[in-house]
């Protein structure tokens, strides 16, 4: 329920307001987004698993986003940023179709 | 040999295998397992500040989540419209530039064109002016404004020594043996340095005589260019050097031909044309008098 409306004024706030993101955080914004919807898939797991717990979650999410954007930031120092950011992807998107496969069988119990 | 010490899962494990493994964040069950060992004998009261507390929490990532989500989505569908839209206009750039290239090009190709018919023009100037100058150096020696040189025989005419009055040698006399002399096969003529033109005639002035329009002095000396072998005999026999010699035996002039090997002839200076203008097939505008007459 928190969660919901969460989303909902999430989205409003930010069609509304649509902040102007600064050019130098541009290419790190879909990495973090990529990293928080990890968290977010991990959290949902962890609540159908009866383990949820909101701390670990908001913790989570936040060193997640800024991990990944530390990653690829320090990749675009290196050179490698395009490579750094493909691994961190290929790793989070894998976490996030495993997690999702967890919750597709607490769901449905397939 | 000392047994080697057990290697650790996940040293052993493939890369893929382990992060499929551990998709679940490892936190969420150490903090079960602390609760369940705390025995979840917390207060009521405490329990239920903090739930509050992280129940706000837990809206304020959701919505830091969401706003993310929304932000990057916007911001992508802003700059697609950007990119795109650079994207079209260097397309169009390139259309236009493509455009102007093979417009420059085919430019290019007509200038060619032109540059080869201009070449030919050239070429065929080149052929007609070569000619003209080969036809103005050969009119120029037939008409005495061009220089020459070649074999012939040297001319003295004088006065017969202590005459006087009509005796002297005069400007008739001198025409006469000059008419001979172009009768005979002469070429060129000078006399006394002054080259013998189609429009050169001689004067009397007093006692002198006037060729070209410059004084000469007795004796006259004709150099002229011509066949040296026949020119002599041929103005013996022609009606008009028999003319000649019919005077000079008259008046007792003294007379002379050499043999002048070869001999150089200058140049008339040629006479400025001060009415004439060249009617040629390019200067459609030229204006003769009747022309510019009222």
């Amino acid at each position: 329920m928190i969660a919901a409306l969460g989303l909902l004024v999430g989205v409003i706030l930010g069609l509304i307001f649509t902040p102007h993101v600064p050019a130098g955080l541009d290419p790190y914004l879909p990495i973090a987004v990529v990293a928080a919807l990890d968290a977010v898939f991990g959290a949902l797991r962890a609540y159908l698993e009866g383990i949820f717990d909101d701390k670990v979650f908001v913790v989570s999410f936040f060193s997640n986003v800024v991990i990944a954007a530390a990653i690829v930031y320090l990749g675009d120092k290196l050179g490698v940023g395009g490579q750094l950011s493909t691994g961190v992807i290929v790793v989070l998107g894998i976490r996030i179709f495993s997690n999702v496969a967890q919750i597709r069988r607490y769901v449905f119990h397939a | 040999m000392a047994e080697a010490p057990a290697v650790p899962d996940h040293v052993t494990t493939p890369l893929l295998a382990l992060i499929t493994q551990r998709s679940l964040d490892a936190d969420y069950e150490h903090a079960a397992a602390r609760r369940r060992a705390a025995g979840e004998d917390t207060g009521s009261g405490q329990a239920g500040r903090s739930a509050t507390r992280r129940t706000t929490g837990l809206a304020l990532v959701v919505v830091a989540f969401a706003l993310l989500v929304t932000v990057a989505a916007v911001q992508t569908s802003r700059d697609a419209s950007a990119s795109n839209a650079s994207r079209e206009s260097l397309i169009q750039q390139v259309t236009l530039r493509r455009h102007g290239l093979s417009v420059l090009q085919q430019q290019l190709h007509s200038a060619e064109a032109g540059v080869l018919s201009l070449q030919r023009q050239v070429n065929g100037l080149a052929t007609a002016r070569q000619a003209a100058e080969a036809r103005l150096t050969r009119i120029g020696a037939r008409t005495g404004f061009g220089a020459v040189r070649g074999p012939g025989v040297r001319v003295t005419v004088n006065s017969a020594p202590g005459s006087a009055g009509s005796d002297l040698v005069r400007d008739s006399d001198l025409t006469l043996l000059t008419d001979a002399l172009w009768a005979s096969g002469a070429e060129a003529i000078s006399v006394n340095g002054q080259r013998l033109t189609v429009l050169s005639a001689f004067r009397n002035v007093g006692i002198g005589i006037l060729v070209n329009s410059q004084p000469i002095n007795p004796p006259y000396v004709f150099s002229v260019v011509g066949n040296p072998d026949t020119l002599g005999a041929d103005l013996l026999s022609s009606g008009i050097g028999a003319k000649w010699y019919a005077l000079k035996n008259s008046l007792g002039f003294r007379f002379d031909v050499q043999d002048g090997g070869t001999m150089s002839l200058p140049a008339a200076a040629p006479e400025k044309l001060r009415s004439v203008q060249i009617a040629g097939p390019e200067t459609g505008h030229t204006r003769t008098q009747g022309d510019s007459a009222p």
